[in-house]
Order: C-alpha cells, then sequence, then structure tokens
C-alpha cells in the first residue's frame, strides 16, 4: 500500500507524484496527455489496442471545424511522441489501483509484462462502444444500410456522383451525436447536390451552432420528418424505398409518403465500453446512467468521480463532442493541477483525523465513506495493528459521514466535535 | 399555550439548507451548519433536545442530489431511528423532522420552519422540561 | 466475532428506573465492531437515559465511558475509581463483558444492556450473519466451509431432511431461512466432491459442546504458577 511508515504522515511527508496517467489513446485521451504536459506534469499515456487514434481516427470530418481529423490526430500524435514529458504504451492495459490521490500504485500489463508506478492522478478516456443494428432484413443490397460510423469511414467515395437520395435515421437516444452527425453529413451531402431526408425523433440543437445549422441545412432543401417508428422499408429490383405517414398530420389528411433512396444511415447505439464496468471495480469508482462512467453530482464539476484524483474525459464518461472532450480534459488537468499543489497542512487543519489508538478497526468508515478516501494500511508505525484507517486528507471532502457512523468515536472532525456542536446548541432559544 | 414560543433547532446542510437558513434569521430558530446530512449523529441529535430544544429539524439536500451521494439518505434513515427512540423514551416522534431542501429554496425553508414551528407551538413545551 | 444488539430502550429504563447514578458502559472490542455497544453507543444510551429521566421528572446523573475489552480484568481495573461514584454499570459489552465485571466488582450491580446474539461476520455494513455456535469439535474440513450445525436449523450432521424446498428451510416464515444442507450440497458440486453427501456421519461427541456443561480451557504451558 502506501508507502506511509509513519501514522499519520506529517504535512510535509505528503507529495504528490506530479505524474498523470491517462488510459485509453483515443481523441479524449491524447487531448488530455497533451494538456497535462502543457502544465508541466508527466505523463503516462496507455492504449489497449497496438496504435493511438481510437474512434476518432475513423471520422472523415468533425463537425463546425474543417480539420481533417486523420491528419489532425496524426499532428497531435507525432507531436506528444516528440515530447519528453510523455511516456506512451500501446498495448497495455490497467489491472490495479492501490493507493490515493497523490500516490496513487498502479499495476500496468504492458505488453503482457507488469509493471508498477507511482501516480499523482488518473485520467480515464477509454472512450465508448458502438453497436450497430441493421433496420430491416434485406436480400441483397444490405451494403445501402450503413450506420454512422461505418458512412463516414467511406463518406467520400459514397458522396461522389450526384442526385442520391440518401435517408438519414436518427433514433431517440440520450446523446446529441446522432442528431449532430445527421445534420454534419446533411450540410456536405447537400453541398455535392444529393437528395436528404432527416428523420428523427428529437432534433437536439442544445450545442451551440447547431439550431442555426439546423435552419441552414433546412432552407438548403433538407426534409426534416419526425418520427420513427413507423418507417416500412420495401424492396423492389434492387431499389429502395421507405414508406411512413406524417405522424404529425391528422389522420384524414395524412398521405403516405414513399421515399426511393439509395443510402440509409442510422445512429448506432451509443454504449459504453466492454471493459467499463471491471475499470470501475479498479479503481473503487462508481458508475453513472446506462454504465458510463458519468457521477451525476451537479456540486462538482462534470469530469470529477467519486474518487478525488480520479477523472473522467470523453465518451466513456458520455458520448461528447470534440471540443466539449477539449474543455473536459482541461477541466481535469486543473483540477490534478490545483491538488498538486494544495497546502496539505492547512487541508490537514479541517479534515477529519482518524486516531488510531481509539480504533476498533471495525472498517465501517472504509465502508462508509462516499469518496472512498480511506485506506487499509499495513507495517504503519504507531498503529495497534495491521489495517489501519487511513483518511486520506487530499482525497477526503469533508463530508463526516465516516465520523458520524465511527462506533469508538475515534474521529475527529474539526469544527464539528461534540464541543463544537454543543457550543451550537447553547444558542437554542436565544441563550448566548 | 398561546405564550408559549418553542425552540427549534434546524441541523442544515452546509451545500443546501444552510445557505438558506443563514439569511433567514427567524426567531426561536437555531440554525446549526453540518458539513452534510451523512454527519448526523444520533448523539447530536439527543444532545439538542436536551439541551433545551423543542424541536429538531435535518435539513439536507433533495433526493438523488446529496453532494456526497448518499448523506442525506443516512440523514433521513437515521431521523427515522432516532424518532424510534424518542417515541420509547417518552417523547413526541413529530418532534423530529427530516426534510430535503434545495439551496435556492429560500420559500421552501421559511415554510417548513414555519410549519414546525406551529406544529411546536400546539404540542407545547418538551415533556419534562421545566416551565419558567 | 461476537455479535450483539442493544436491549430495547423500554426495558433499560426499566431495569435503570431504581439507581440515580448510572454508568454506561461500552466494550471497544467485539460489539464495537458490530455497532452494537461501543463507544458511540454509550453515548448514545447515556444521553437517552437522561433525557427519559428529565422527561419522568426524576433527574439522574449518568455517565457514558467505553473500555478496551470488558472481558479482561486488567483492562476494566481502570475504573475502579469510577466506579464507586455510580450505583450501578449498564454494561454494553456482551454476557462475556457483564460476568467479568461482577467477578471483579462482586459488590455493584451490573446490569446488561445488550443482548448478546450470535458468533458471526458482517455480510455486508449493517447486516450480520451467524455462523459458528462454537461446538468444540469443528467439522467444517468434511463439509468444506458451511457448518452443518449453524446453518443448517436442526443442526443435522447427515442433511438434508425431507423440508428443504427451493434452497429454503422449512421453518423460514416471512423471513426466508437458507437451506444448510442446501449450501453445503451446492459447494460440494462446485468442488466436484458430491460423494461426500452419501457418507454417514456417526454421532457427533456433543460433550464438547455445550451439552458438557459450562467449557473451560486449562493450558499448563502458558498458565503462569508462581514458586515451582
Ligand atoms: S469525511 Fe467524508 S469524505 Fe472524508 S473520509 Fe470521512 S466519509 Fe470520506
Ligand atoms: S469507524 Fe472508527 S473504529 Fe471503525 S475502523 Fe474507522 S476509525 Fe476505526
Ligand atoms: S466483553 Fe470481550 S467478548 Fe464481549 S464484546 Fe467486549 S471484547 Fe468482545
Ligand atoms: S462445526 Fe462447530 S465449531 Fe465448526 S463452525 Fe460449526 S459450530 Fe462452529
Amino acid at each position: 500500500m502506501n508507502a506511509q511508515r509513519k501514522y499519520p504522515p506529517a504535512p510535509e511527508e505528503m507529495t504528490f507524484e506530479p505524474k498523470v496517467l491517462v488510459v485509453g489513446g483515443g481523441a479524449s485521451g491524447i487531448l488530455s496527455a497533451e494538456k497535462a504536459a502543457e502544465l508541466g506534469l508527466s505523463v503516462v499515456l496507455i492504449e489497449k489496442t497496438e496504435e493511438l487514434g481510437g474512434k476518432a481516427a475513423q471520422l472523415s470530418f468533425l463537425y463546425q471545424s474543417n480539420l481533417s481529423p486523420s491528419q489532425w490526430l496524426k499532428d497531435k500524435i507525432s507531436s506528444l511522441e516528440k515530447n519528453n514529458k510523455v511516456t506512451i504504451y500501446t498495448n497495455s492495459q490497467l489491472e490495479k489501483v492501490n493507493g490515493q490521490v497523490g500516490n496513487f500504485k498502479v499495476t500496468l500489463n504492458i505488453e503482457g509484462k507488469k509493471e508498477e508506478m507511482d501516480i499523482g492522478a488518473i485520467i480515464m478516456a477509454t472512450g465508448m462502444d458502438l453497436s450497430s443494428k441493421m433496420p430491416a432484413q434485406v436480400e441483397k443490397g444490405a451494403g445501402s444500410f450503413l450506420s454512422q460510423m461505418e458512412f463516414e469511414k467511406q463518406f467520400t467515395q459514397l458522396a461522389s456522383g450526384d442526385s442520391k437520395t440518401f435517408v438519414l435515421v436518427v433514433k431517440e437516444d440520450d446523446f446529441l451525436i446522432g442528431c449532430i452527425n445527421a445534420l454534419k453529413y446533411s450540410k456536405k451531402l447537400k453541398e455535392a447536390n444529393h437528395n436528404v431526408y432527416v428523420f428523427f425523433d428529437e432534433m437536439k440543437v442544445s450545442e451551440e451552432g447547431t439550431e442555426k445549422l439546423y435552419h441552414q441545412v433546412r432552407e438548403e432543401g433538407v426534409t426534416f420528418i419526425r418520427g420513427t417508428n413507423n418507417l416500412k422499408i420495401g424492396q423492389e429490383e434492387g431499389k429502395f424505398s421507405l414508406t411512413t405517414i406524417d405522424p404529425q398530420l391528422p389522420v384524414k389528411l395524412a398521405k403516405e409518403l414513399v421515399i426511393n433512396f439509395d443510402y440509409y444511415i442510422f445512429n448506432e447505439d451509443l454504449l459504453p465500453g466492454a471493459d467499463t464496468g471491471k475499470l470501475a471495480e479498479i479503481l473503487r469508482v462508481n458508475l453513472g446512467p446506462g454504465g458510463f462512467f458519468q457521477e451525476d453530482n451537479y456540486h462538482t464539476e462534470p469530469v470529477y468521480s467519486n474518487r478525488q484524483g480520479i477523472y473522467f474525459v470523453g465518451a466513456c464518461r458520455m458520448p461528447d463532442l470534440l471540443h466539449n472532450v477539449q474543455e473536459q480534459a482541461g477541466a481535469a488537468v486543473n483540477s490534478i493541477y490545483q491538488l498538486s499543489v494544495a497546502d496539505v497542512k492547512e487541508l490537514m487543519e479541517k479534515t477529519p483525523l482518524i486516531d488510531v489508538i481509539k480504533c476498533a478497526y471495525c472498517l465501517t468508515c472504509y465502508r462508509s465513506c462516499p469518496w472512498n478516501a480511506i485506506d487499509l494500511l499495513y507495517e504503519i508505525e504507531g498503529a495497534a495493528w495491521d489495517g489501519a484507517p487511513y483518511l486520506h486528507p487530499l482525497a477526503c471532502q469533508k463530508c463526516g459521514c465516516c465520523v458520524a457512523e465511527c462506533p469508538n468515536r475515534a474521529i475527529s472532525f474539526p469544527g464539528y466535535t461534540d464541543e463544537d456542536m454543543q457550543k451550537e446548541f447553547k444558542k437554542i432559544g436565544g441563550k448566548v | 399555550m398561546a405564550d408559549f414560543n418553542p425552540s427549534l433547532v434546524t441541523l442544515c446542510c452546509e451545500n443546501s439548507a444552510f445557505l438558506v437558513a443563514e439569511e433567514e434569521n427567524l426567531p426561536g430558530v437555531t440554525p446549526v451548519k453540518i458539513p452534510c446530512g451523512g454527519q448526523v449523529e444520533h448523539y447530536h441529535i439527543l444532545n439538542a433536545f436536551d439541551q433545551g430544544a423543542d424541536g429538531v429539524m435535518v435539513l439536507a439536500c433533495l433526493k438523488e442530489n446529496c453532494k456526497h451521494f448518499w448523506g442525506n439518505d443516512r440523514a433521513e434513515k437515521k431521523v427515522n431511528y432516532v424518532k424510534g427512540m424518542l417515541e420509547n423514551i417518552g417523547i413526541n416522534a413529530e418532534r423530529l423532522a427530516y426534510s430535503p431542501v434545495a439551496a435556492n429554496n429560500e420559500y421552501k425553508y421559511g415554510e417548513l420552519v414555519k410549519e414546525m414551528y406551529d406544529k411546536l407551538k400546539e404540542m407545547g413545551p418538551m415533556e419534562g422540561k421545566v416551565k419558567k | 466475532m461476537i455479535i450483539g444488539e442493544r436491549k430495547p430502550l423500554e426495558e433499560v429504563f426499566d431495569r435503570t428506573s431504581s439507581f440515580n447514578k448510572i454508568l454506561v458502559l461500552g466494550c471497544e472490542t467485539c460489539v464495537a465492531v458490530c455497532l452494537a455497544g461501543g463507544k458511540k453507543e454509550a453515548e448514545e444510551t447515556a444521553e437517552a437515559i437522561s433525557l427519559h429521566r428529565k422527561k419522568e421528572n426524576q433527574p439522574v446523573e449518568v455517565k457514558a465511558e467505553s473500555v478496551q475489552r470488558q472481558c479482561e480484568f486488567e483492562f476494566i481495573d481502570e475504573f475502579k475509581d469510577l466506579m464507586n461514584d455510580y450505583d450501578v454499570v449498564l454494561s454494553l459489552a456482551c454476557g462475556v463483558g457483564v460476568q467479568t465485571m461482577v467477578d471483579r466488582y462482586p459488590e455493584k450491580i451490573v446490569l446488561p444492556g445488550l443482548n448478546t446474539t450470535f458468533l458471526g461476520y458482517p455480510l455486508e455494513q449493517g447486516v450480520w450473519m451467524e455462523n459458528c455456535q462454537a461446538c468444540g469439535d469443528c467439522v467444517l474440513d468434511k463439509t468444506h466451509g458451511i457448518c452443518p450445525i449453524t446453518r443448517c436449523t436442526k443442526s443435522m450432521l447427515n442433511g438434508p431432511c425431507g423440508g428443504s424446498s427451493e434452497g429454503k428451510c422449512e421453518i423460514s416464515g416471512d423471513i426466508e431461512i437458507e437451506c444448510g444442507w442446501h449450501l453445503i450440497h451446492e459447494r460440494l458440486k462446485a468442488l466436484g466432491k458430491l460423494d461426500y453427501m452419501e457418507e454417514v456421519e456417526p454421532p457427533k461427541n456433543w460433550s464438547t459442546s455445550f451439552h458438557g456443561g459450562p467449557r473451560k480451557i486449562v493450558r499448563e504451558d502458558v498458565k503462569i504458577v508462581r514458586g515451582e
């Protein structure tokens, strides 16, 4: 466990390892590594596949930007490779995490070899998985049906020629990506003189600029039809057609709308990466809605986990757009930086303190800390026996939960001791 | 009991209720800042009664909105436990209440406290409290 | 570990009603760990007694203390002076602790404030489970780690009986009780040792258990005998 032998360590003995572990070598990981290195922190970037880039490497273009994603990534990767603050390991995974913020002891599996490392903070950027289900059974011509990602990969080829008909179907989910992709494709396809129909359930335009884009492509002649549930796909002599009834019209007026199309593009189900659950266990962090890493806590920054020093950036917390991911990376790195320069002595004056002499080693505090800020330490001078609970001042969020649960009242919380509470109660009824 | 002015202690979570309680200066009400609903101890609630409170309220964040994830739920459960203790002791359990209050809901804080205050007024002084 | 549960407060109030100076003494070992009788519970109980007495208009002097292990003479000797100031001790230790106190302070009245319930372990925070009855002749080797004496409601050595259904014991009422022999069967199956189910266990020697009267262990090798 931690290297602290004295209990509790004196503030000046508490060091913050200025090294960040970034897990995942996709766009989110690359952006995080870049940000951390910018602030002078060393970075270890691990990627489980054999090369960096992740899903972003497969995109053909970015929303609201003329950069080519593959070129953009290549530039980023080569500058990371040149940066002597950054070490990159591919074919590598996170296996074990001990300790607390500032002094995590992580075990990595680097190309099959185990390696231990001291790490100050961890940024998870493990991305998401896509699952695409064909919208219909077709005998032949399955190539006309593409998920958004497949479409991206072949975009240049498919968008060549002109006057093809594209049907973009965006089924409702919890994320913005499907809609924004459809808008982004509509614009490009329209520029290349194709016919475009967009079927959607909810048009999500909360992202800056998307509403404008929506109006723009509408004016340019993209047809938007609400409702994706009653779409019938027909096939005749290798040609496909889509039949629907406009659900907005009263039944009497509603006429069947038949669209003959060349390509049917649908949004994938966005799922948390297959390892997310396992990693959550290794990291002792909570999972959020849908099994993503997102921590639904409006009191804290969106990139925070329920453990100080562990952050979620990019699609592993919630699928998002690249410029938002960039901001997340900034927020995570900033927080790491703040912690690395925090005045531990001052912090400790306000943090609960466990008196191991009074402790019954019942593990209640360890089990009931919502922030998993308590570790069990071994071979500690001054502790009655091994497994002494140690409340880490940098990891603690000062909620007092452990203080209240301790059966031996071994934890004292400056400002909220019995005496402090009694002083407050002395004021009852206007007495001072 | 028209001339009885109850003393009410509100144990307020600093992330929500205390931000409001600080602003409202209600007569007869003693707001006490706590770091989170999870910090509430049975002992402290009983102690507040022992120190002369006629009623105690624990006010924490809204459901599923606790900064510390489950502090508010723990607070509610602890309040229910202490209510049981109070009944055993012979004190009306209605003298203790748990409510969630958002940091921006001054109105609700005011309402809740007033409601409790009126209820206490009706109940009269704490069982066994020496009347002045 | 010894698991206990605080006695209902009414009972505590009733038993202590004739005393005016009460020392509530917690124990900081087993019963602290199972959150029933540590320092915190002692303070809580003391506060409850004080409030109750105030309400009854019978003020009382009550103090909460706790001791490392209430079942050790040397530790409780520390409280000698304090004991003299109080009429009664309400002990929040297990029954062992209460009796150790009585042994050491025969002139004092020591009341149990706790019901000592069983030997067990925490399944999770706030949930405890009984799994040993201290029979004095452990058979866990045979059943591969699941105690038939405790987990089987009828303490059968050759189970299950005919009352095992869908993994539940026939005595299950509102609270479902797992059939111990079902658990043993599943465990043996997982280990590929099901043939044990066919074996017939001879009657167990219960004299090592409570049936032989209160037990005592004497070890000459560790006993200190002076002047030899
Ligand atoms: S005060 Fe809260 S965050 Fe800090 S160690 Fe205790 S339970 Fe954990
Ligand atoms: S809750 Fe208290 S007694 Fe239990 S392990 Fe933590 S500090 Fe020790
Ligand atoms: S008296 Fe001894 S056996 Fe009983 S709870 Fe205390 S330490 Fe455990
Ligand atoms: S066989 Fe006896 S000693 Fe062994 S666990 Fe069961 S009751 Fe305890």
